[in-house]
């Protein structure tokens, strides 16, 4: 065979292998592409969505993916991830949008698809177990994806999984270390677990890692509130405003610092400001819920009921179970604050007109709610002068925070103000040491916690020397 | 264990050192390229995470405060879990930027704002620790170009490779660029077998070392079998090797495990165990040890210089190191004076470059040229002179001194300097050069009485025992071939020769190169081969040497070991090669020379035998009367075999003469003793008959028994002046020619003409030839007749008769040279083939002379 052929052959064959391998790479590609869009614009608001999202910018993400639709209304992940948003605040919007993703189902790849079946599980369906289902064939599918082990991570925590849970964790934090957001998953988990150092060393990696996001300063913040570390608090919770002003959480733990350490009016200014920035009402009703904790802690039990009513009277038109459930919440809260301001007839009133709660209710739902009303009774016992029955009941609500798991700190420091309410109710009976006892754990937790200070001082025998404030 | 092949075992050499300098190179350029730098030094064996080791005092990080046992989370923005990723994240960072670090200590996580500073990391100290290491890496490299193939060079070349790992990649800062692995797993290799090549290398240098603690003495009672076992292992196992080095590693594991379960890092010393720390010294001691043994055996001062001067600079950089580089920190834990133990090891390198200028170390010849070195010293010089002159200046300013000082210190300064060139110059010839110069001056000499010399015995002691003296060699014998049977053997010996035609023999020719002993396979020779071989090998002899010449093996130079016991390298072969080729040429020039004294005894003894022969001839003619003769012999030969004579029959009496002209087959000595003896035959026969067939018959039975094929052609002409005829028998002879009335015609021809001797009983006839006044007769051998012209013509008979006729008329002598002259011209040019002789007699009719005139 002559030069000249052998060199024609050697280019075609080689041309061949360049078309062969770029027909391959490109159907590889395809078959890898992250997501489904035709506009790489869109792509571009979906990656910004995304961002805010991991930032806990909620507001930001929403409006990043919906800037994305309007480029391409087919963007079926897009859809998805504003469902996923609209799921806490508004349901049925969310469920539509699923149905509008699902329409794309055909042109979707694999990743996508099992995205689009968590979701109509989720939200179409409503079924938890098949979700957690098709959580878990997505993390089998695609291991070395971060999102699926934040999804599975939170599955594993309603299934009150910890150690998987902390498994997942570090398999993510493993898989890319610098992914932020895990590390405020790790920092709550071990907070919920008490393990305080393990939960600030987390929320400092998250901090470092994202220094230009409110969320680990609030987080930080938040710790530091509820662990009697008060400047330091002030501070972070100060610094994630300074980054975004409108960052409900770090005012909601503003409240919380203030109340922690005995400043009630304090508390009840950042309670009132973060239910009047919140955007929707579950928000506004929590951030309410705790200001009229706060309210009744400096002795303004009418203006806790005024805005106990308004912030009802603001509440979206619903129907059925949730209008109930909500009905019933809100006449037992007004017991509670009625008794606590010694009109005891009318919040025995309030409490005798609860509505029956809806048969469909679930059973787990329905035995908290029950339960929560060992409040109003301890608040009736303390009215009466029944220490002991008040004894009882405030015993009753910190059983049940135990068996709910204890661990999560609500804005308002309700169960340390229980377990303080607990011990001045035995400080009157004169059962000081056992008063004592049920402080341990408060001011183990947070030293500095001004409440159980004061309650510490009585049994002492001494002026509540050590509040929060001194410590400023 | 099988050894690797040559080939493979260099490849595998020069790829370690190949992956050597450019490791070392690359952490040279590490540590010189500015970068943004932090100052931690971090912990490269930390099992996980980046663990602060040191913070270099006054750098960024210890500005920041971070310290050493913290451990770094993350650095910019980016969490890290290797050295790798630290690097990679200050190669994003610019100096002069603050960069968040994030580091735990204990059980807290802090925040540090890093400000980072450009940097070259490789201080001034670095710099001395990157050129020791060079001038390691040079120095093998040089003395591993020159000697490949050598074990003890290719440890060395290890060795060298080892420290230049060594000082370049161990005692340096972490830069956490990537290039860190690289170096630190290399400064890790090196620490592990630094010491375990150091002291195979002085287990092997400068011979390799055995141990005889544990031998048998006569009359002593034999040593105890665990010394016994000790010693044979120490000796001849590859398992001492093995353990050598693999204790390194093994300490490295067991410590690194134990670290791993107590957790206490403190027995770290710059990150490697202490444990490889004081096995490094270990060894390196061990390896001095062996150097000073070396030197308290070697039994020649030759030998010894270099061995002291190698030990007591090896001791000058060992001793310290192990000091102040190895003890101090691992025991004290005191890096302080880590560069008093660094330094001094710069006289490791420089020693053994000093040997192998000055003493040929490892046999490499390194010639320096004379007018770099005589630059350099001048360039010394000058700056002493400069120096000298600064501190006379200043010494005439910082006091008030006469002007006149200044002036006269430079003066003797300059005087001083050509002085001082001089002696420096001195002492650089008397040790560099000197030696050598001598070493080749010696070899030069001998080279040249070698070839110059005729007595072969004086040859023989030149070419071994100055030889060997010259090369420090135990012996160097030269076996030559045996007169009696050409088998090579030392003539001053009766050992064992190697037969003509041996395998080995063969085998020298065709290599045509020293022949090492122990690289040769017996088995693939022959036994004669073998055992000569056998002998050799008893003798001591370590290499054979061809002294061949043209394919010829004329002998073969048997050398010994070296006396230092070293083995012999390609320039002590190169000399012996030199020195068998110049032994080559000596033998021949002395056979030669052997042959021409042979040939001049030869043509003395011709020139005598030729007295002898034309003593043989007729000294005189006879007189007889009523004839003329003349004759001539022209022998082709100094000698010949022709020969004429005159022999007065019966007493002379009746005045008879037998006229004899022969010829005897062949030439020169042979045919010339022949000659004699036929004639003195045909003299003993004639006198008791003269009748020529009866001459012709004993004669020619007695010179049958002569010698056989050898013949006698012969003409025996009786003359009877009585009568005037000439009775005759003729054998093997021309027919003599006679001119009579102008034309020249030959004799009556006999019945019987066979040569004498040519067979053993034969009879011959007689003829008889009636003179008359006036005939002239020509009696001649065939060398007349048959001289032959350059185009091989021959003269023959015709122009013979011609020539006869045409000077019948002149006397005879003149006739004779007349024929004569005719032949020379016809064989103008042509060497004389045959002898050639004639007798001329001329019939003068005169009365005949009284007898006994002959």
């Amino acid at each position: 065979m002559t030069k000249p052929r052998v060199r024609k052959l050697f280019l075609a064959a080689a041309a061949l292998a360049v078309v062969a391998g770029g027909t391959a790479f490109a159907v590889l590609a395809r078959d890898r592409r992250e997501v489904t869009t035709r506009s790489a614009e869109a792509y571009r608001f979906y990656r910004q969505g995304l961002e805010n999202e991991r930032r806990l910018y909620h507001k930001d993400a929403l409006a990043a993916y919906a800037k994305a639709l309007e480029l391409d209304p087919h963007f079926a992940m897009a859809t998805l991830r504003l469902a996923g948003l609209f799921a806490g605040r508004d349901r049925d919007r969310a469920r539509s949008l699923v149905q509008c993703a699902a329409q794309s189902r055909e042109v979707l790849n694999e990743h996508e698809r099992l995205m689009l079946d968590i979701a109509e599980a989720e939200l179409l369906a409503g079924d938890p177990k098949r979700a957690a289902e098709r959580i878990r064939a997505y993390v089998e599918r695609f291991p070395e994806d971060p999102e699926g082990y934040f999804r599975l991570a939170g599955v594993l925590v309603r299934e009150g999984k910890p150690d998987e849970t902390l498994a997942t964790y570090e398999r993510l934090v493993a898989l890319d270390p610098n992914q932020a957001i895990a590390y405020n998953y790790l920092g709550y988990y071990f907070v919920r677990r008490r393990d305080f150092v393990k939960g600030e060393d987390f929320f400092k990696r998250y901090r470092f890692l994202a220094p230009d996001q409110a969320n680990p300063y609030d987080s930080l913040g938040e710790l530091y509130a509820n662990t009697g570390r008060y400047a330091e608090a002030e501070e972070h919770l100060k610094r994630a405003l300074e980054i975004k002003p409108d960052f409900l959480p770090a005012v909601g733990h503003l409240g919380t610092l203030e109340a922690s350490r005995g400043n009630a009016e304090g508390a009840v200014t950042w309670y009132r400001r973060a239910s009047d920035m919140a955007e929707t009402w579950k928000e506004r009703y929590a951030f309410a819920g705790a200001a009229v904790m706060a309210l009744l802690d400096v002795g303004r039990p009418e203006d806790a009921l005024a805005l106990l009513d308004e912030v009802v009277a603001a509440a979206p038109h619903r129907d059925g179970k949730d209008a109930v459930v909500i009905r019933w919440s809100y006449l037992r809260s007004r017991a509670i604050v009625l008794a606590l301001a010694g009109r005891v007839d009318e919040a025995e009133a309030e409490l005798a007109g609860l509505p029956e709660l809806p048969p469909d209710l679930d059973a787990d739902g329905k035995m908290a709610l029950e339960k929560s009303l060992s409040g109003p009774k301890a608040a009736f016992a303390s009215a009466r002068g029944d220490l002991e029955g008040a004894v009882r009941h405030f015993r009753e609500i910190l059983a049940a925070e135990t068996e709910r798991g204890m661990g999560d700190f609500g804005y308002y420091p309700s169960i340390f103000r229980v377990r303080a309410r607990l011990a001045d109710a035995l400080v009157a009976l004169g059962r000081r040491e056992e008063a004592r006892e049920e402080l341990r754990p408060v001011l183990a937790v947070n030293p500095r916690f001004a409440p159980a200070l004061e309650v510490l001082a009585r049994i002492d025998g001494r002026a509540a020397a050590t509040t929060g404030d001194a410590g400023r | 264990m099988t050894p690797a092949p040559p080939a493979a075992r260099r490849r595998a050499i020069v790829v370690v050192g190949v992956v050597g300098a450019l490791i070392a190179l690359m952490s040279v350029a590490d540590m010189f390229l500015p970068k943004a730098w932090d100052g931690v030094v971090p912990d490269t064996y930390a099992e996980s995470g980046l663990q602060v080791r040191a913070v270099v005092r006054g750098g960024p990080a210890e500005a920041a405060g971070i310290r050493p046992g913290d451990t770094i989370l993350g650095i910019g923005r980016r969490m890290l879990n290797t050295p790798a990723e630290a690097a990679s994240e200050l190669g994003r960072q610019a100096a002069g930027e603050t960069v968040p670090y994030l580091i735990k200590r204990g059980e807290q996580v802090l925040e540090r704002e890093v400000l980072l500073s450009p940097y070259r990391l490789g201080s001034a100290s670095y710099v001395y620790y990157a050129l020791l290491g060079g001038l390691f890496f040079g120095l093998g490299l040089f003395v591993y170009s020159r000697r490949a193939g050598d074990e003890a060079a290719e440890v060395f070349f290890l060795l060298c490779v080892l420290f230049m790992l060594f000082f370049v990649c161990r005692l340096r800062p972490s830069s956490y660029y990537w290039i860190d692995w690289f170096v630190q797993v290399a400064g890790t290799l090196a620490l592990f077998l630094l010491g375990a090549v150091f002291l195979h290398f002085f287990l092997l240098f400068p011979r390799r070392k055995v141990f005889r603690f544990a031998e048998a003495r006569p009359g002593e009672e034999p040593p105890a079998a665990p010394l016994v076992l000790l010693q044979r292992f120490l000796n001849g196992s590859p398992a001492l090797f093995v353990i050598l080095y693999t204790l390194p590693p093994a300490f490295y594991a067991l410590q690194m495990a134990v670290l791993r379960r107590t957790g206490d890092r403190s027995a770290l010393v710059y990150g490697a165990p202490r444990a490889n720390w004081i096995l490094l010294a270990d060894y390196l001691v061990l390896g001095l040890l062996a150097l000073a043994h070396s030197w308290w055996t070697a039994r020649e001062k030759t030998t010894r210089r270099p061995i002291l001067v190698l030990l007591l600079g090896t001791l000058g950089g060992i001793v310290p190191f192990v000091l102040f580089a190895v003890y101090f920190p691992s025991l004290f834990r005191d890096e302080r004076y880590l560069a008093w133990g660094v330094v001094p090891m710069a006289l490791v390198p420089l020693t053994f470059a000093y040997a192998i200028v000055r003493f040929r170390l490892f046999d490499v010849q390194v010639i320096v040229g004379k007018s770099i070195v005589y630059a350099i010293l001048t360039a010394i010089v000058t700056g002493l002179y400069a120096l000298a002159v600064v501190a006379g200046n200043a010494l005439v300013s910082s006091r008030t001194l006469s002007p006149l000082f200044a002036f006269a210190f430079g003066l003797a300064v300059v005087l001083l300097v050509d002085p001082l060139r001089r002696r420096m110059q001195a002492v650089v010839d008397r040790v560099f050069f000197r030696d050598r110069a001598d070493f080749q001056s010696a070899f030069r000499d001998i080279s040249r009485q070698v070839v110059a010399q005729l007595d072969r015995g004086k040859m023989q002691q030149l070419l071994t025992e100055r030889t060997a003296e010259l090369l420090r060699l135990s012996r160097l014998d030269l076996l030559t071939p045996r007169p009696e049977d050409g088998a090579l053997a030392d003539p001053r010996r009766g050992d064992v020769a190697l037969p003509v035609g041996a395998a080995l023999g063969r085998l020298l020719v065709e290599r045509d190169a020293p022949v090492p002993l122990r690289d040769l396979d017996a088995w693939a020779l022959d036994a004669p081969s073998r055992t000569f071989l056998k002998a050799q090998l008893e003798r001591g002899v370590r290499v054979l040497v061809p002294v061949a010449t043209r394919g010829r093996l004329l002998g073969v130079l048997a050398a010994g070991e070296k006396k230092s016991e070293e083995e012999f390298h390609k320039e002590d072969l190169d000399n012996l090669v030199t020195i068998a080729n110049q032994g080559a040429l000596g033998l021949e020039v002395a056979a030669l020379h052997e042959q021409l004294t042979r040939r001049a005894e030869v043509e003395r003894d011709l020139e005598i035998a030729r007295d002898i022969q034309v003593s043989l001839f007729p000294r005189e003619l006879p007189r007889i009367a009523g004839i003329e003769l003349y004759g001539i012999s022209l022998p082709a030969k100094v000698v010949g075999g022709d020969f004429y004579d005159f022999l007065p029959v019966d007493g002379g009496f009746d005045g008879r003469v037998a006229l004899v002209v022969g010829d005897v087959s062949g030439k020169s000595i042979p045919a010339s003793l022949l000659m004699v003896a036929a004639k003195e035959i045909v003299y003993a026969r004639s006198m008791q008959d003269p009748e020529p067939s009866t001459v012709f018959r004993e004669s020619n039975r007695r010179i049958y028994e002569i010698k056989r094929r050898m013949f006698v052609s012969l003409g025996y002409f009786l003359y009877d002046p009585l009568q005037l005829t000439l009775h005759y028998s003729i054998g093997g002879q021309p027919l003599p020619l006679v001119v009579r009335g102008g034309e020249a015609v030959e004799l009556p021809a006999p019945v019987s003409r066979l040569p004498l001797g040519a067979l053993r009983d034969t009879t011959y006839d007689a003829k008889t030839f009636w003179l008359r006044k006036g005939d002239l007769l020509l009696f001649y051998t065939d060398g007349l007749n048959e001289a032959m012209s350059v185009e091989n013509a021959y003269f023959g008979d015709e122009r013979l008769k011609a020539s006869l006729v045409r000077h019948s008329a002149a006397p005879l002598p003149e006739m004779a040279e007349e024929i004569l002259e005719d032949i020379r011209q016809f064989t103008f040019g042509a060497e004389q083939s045959d002898d050639a002789t004639f007798v001329l007699l001329r019939v003068t009719g005169a009365k005949p002379a009284p007898a006994g005139s002959v």
